[in-house]
């Protein structure tokens, strides 16, 4: 029965994390670029500095006509946000915050698990491209497929670099084997892995897909009320887990300068917030990339440094062995 | 408050009980309270604008800018570098925006200097400045002849249409129309927006003192001709 309750109160546990970080992240996004911006932000909801804002957003959202369209296929249209989102809540199961168990599901195959189901939630995008009915999703479903296509090759190797280093595909255990010299020795891997997953979740200067100035909304065009909201929680979402995992595969996860395992859940937090806060400061920073750019950094860049991060682990522990 | 020529000039402008000299003395010294203004060169000289940072700025920072990825680096410090900076949004509701003495905000209207001469009411291109008024025969004083004169019945300036050109307060030959800058004076109902005497007259009191004058502009005719009243009235 004790076995139960743990269970039952983890998984209460990861979705009260997987509620409140991402509109963290969210509200956060807002200030911060508004200050980055020379602006306030929101200011107004909820008293203090607009901190209510993205609850505000969300009463707004959910009273909102849920639209069809008529030439839509409803079952994927409707079916796509959930597609989007779900994947992201389960890559945060085996994300481990503390030694000793400290995760929800100690898979041995995590590392895997979790990049597979990462791709999925990229499906949910296509889906709504293709069921939307409108040539604007359509094109942004298929970038988004042409970006999935590209950024998953950079982004598995760059991961299988770790997995190589630390022997295991367990997230638990390759946090149990960092070490602080993997900070360059992986630096390579780390920034490829980090622009790929980005790219993934197209976040900008990634955005091609949902370029509003060229495609209005991409796949999300049709979309509006609570299902666009679930994209967005989607996206934001695709935040915490890309900034979670670069934590527990580069930055040591949850060990900190002292007290690991009382304060581990603190130090991948304040990992996890330092990485959100470059994913909104490069989003702030760089203009939107052209498709062909897109696709040369990808094939040009990334591909060949994830090889060459791969040999260079390779060579390391053929070596130290 | 009478000045020289019989019309009534704005308590604001000039405290009562003060004579000519004291007026050259508020003058003078107002004028020369004036802090030094922030050097801004004029349009077509090739100086940088005070606004951008000295060339100097930039020289650190340009070999960044020509290692591979240093543009990408400049872009990135620029946006932290304006994140810890003040912000510059104004919380108007909250804050009341500094507006500059000459904002163009409202017309306000000195009635007591008007004399219907309707050169306002001829010159607005919009023509949304309505002025009626009847003549009055003033009974003769002393051994003169009656006079008549010109008494306002209505003045009135519609604010939906007026563009805020300023037409009618350069062309007041006697100092009866005012710039004022407030400006929250939005209505639900277009035709509330035809401000009446009344109104006109209430925005008087918010007419700031005119601007001080360039330190090293031409000092004002008004002063040369004070001057030369002073020394007549001395001399007599």
């Amino acid at each position: 029965m004790p076995d139960l309750l743990e269970i039952v109160l983890k998984l209460a546990l990861v979705a009260a994390v997987f509620a409140v970080l991402p509109l963290l992240v969210g509200q956060a996004e807002h200030k911060v670029m508004a200050h980055m911006q020379g602006r306030l932000g929101p200011m107004y909801a909820g008293g203090f500095h607009g901190w209510a804002q993205l609850v505000a957003d969300g009463v707004k959202f959910a009273q909102k006509e849920d639209v069809v369209p008529a030439a839509a296929d409803r079952r994927i249209f409707k079916l796509a946000p959930g597609v989007a989102l779900v994947p992201y809540l389960l890559v945060l199961l085996v994300i481990p915050v503390g030694p000793d168990g400290m995760v929800v599901l100690d898979l041995g195959l995590g590392l895997f698990f979790a990049l597979a189901v990462m791709g999925i939630g990229v499906i949910g995008a296509i889906m709504a491209g293709w069921a939307s009915a409108n040539k604007y999703s359509l094109l942004g479903g298929m970038r988004v497929a042409a970006q999935l296509l590209s950024y998953e090759l950079p982004m598995v190797f760059a991961a299988a670099s770790v997995a190589m280093a630390a022997g295991t595909l367990s997230l638990s255990g390759i946090v149990e084997e960092w070490r602080w010299y993997w900070l360059p020795w992986q630096a390579v891997g780390l920034v490829v892995f980090f622009v790929a997953g980005l790219a993934e979740l197209r976040r900008p200067p990634f955005d091609m897909p949902i370029a509003d100035s060229e495609i209005i909304l991409g796949p999300y065009t049709e979309y509006g009320g609570l299902r666009f909201a679930l994209f967005l929680l989607a996206e934001y979402a695709g935040i915490v887990v890309l900034a979670a995992l670069t934590a527990v595969l580069y930055l040591g996860g949850w060990k900190g300068p002292f007290l690991d395992a009382e304060l581990g859940w603190l130090w991948l937090l304040l990992k996890v917030f330092a990485l959100a806060f470059i994913v909104i400061w490069l989003r702030v920073s760089f203009p939107r990339m052209r498709e062909d750019q897109l696709q040369r950094l990808a094939w040009a860049w990334l591909v060949p440094l994830a090889l060459a991060q791969l040999a260079l682990t390779g060579v390391m522990r053929v070596v130290s062995a | 408050m009478t000045g020289r020529t019989g019309r009534v000039v704005p308590e604001v402008f000039f405290p009562a009980a003060v004579g000519v000299v004291d007026v050259i003395a508020h003058l003078r010294s107002s004028h020369r309270a004036v802090p030094e203004p922030p050097h801004v060169p004029a349009l077509g000289t090739n100086a940088t604008p005070a606004a951008f940072p000295p060339r100097a700025a930039y020289a650190i920072m340009s070999p960044v800018g020509r290692l591979p990825g240093g543009g990408l680096a400049k872009g990135l410090a620029v946006t932290l570098r304006t994140m810890t900076r003040r912000t510059n949004t104004r919380q108007y509701p909250e804050v009341q925006p500094d507006l500059p003495p000459r904002s163009r905000g409202v017309i306000a209207l000195f009635e007591e200097n008007c004399t219907v001469c309707m050169l306002c009411a001829r010159e607005c291109p919009d023509w949304c400045i309505y002025i009626d008024s009847h003549k009055e025969t003033l009974p003769a004083e002393g051994g003169g002849r009656a006079r008549t004169r010109n008494v306002l019945d209505r003045f009135a300036i519609d604010f939906s249409l007026c563009m805020y050109c300023g037409i009618c307060v350069e062309v007041c030959p006697f100092d009866a129309l005012f710039w004022s800058p407030e400006f929250e004076y939005a209505e639900y109902d277009i035709a509330e927006l035809t401000h009446e005497r009344d109104r006109l007259r209430e925005w008087m009191w918010t007419v700031p003192p005119p601007q001080a004058l360039d330190p090293s502009g031409d000092p004002p005719k008004e002063i040369a001709a004070a001057e030369k009243a002073a020394a007549r009235g001395r001399r007599a």
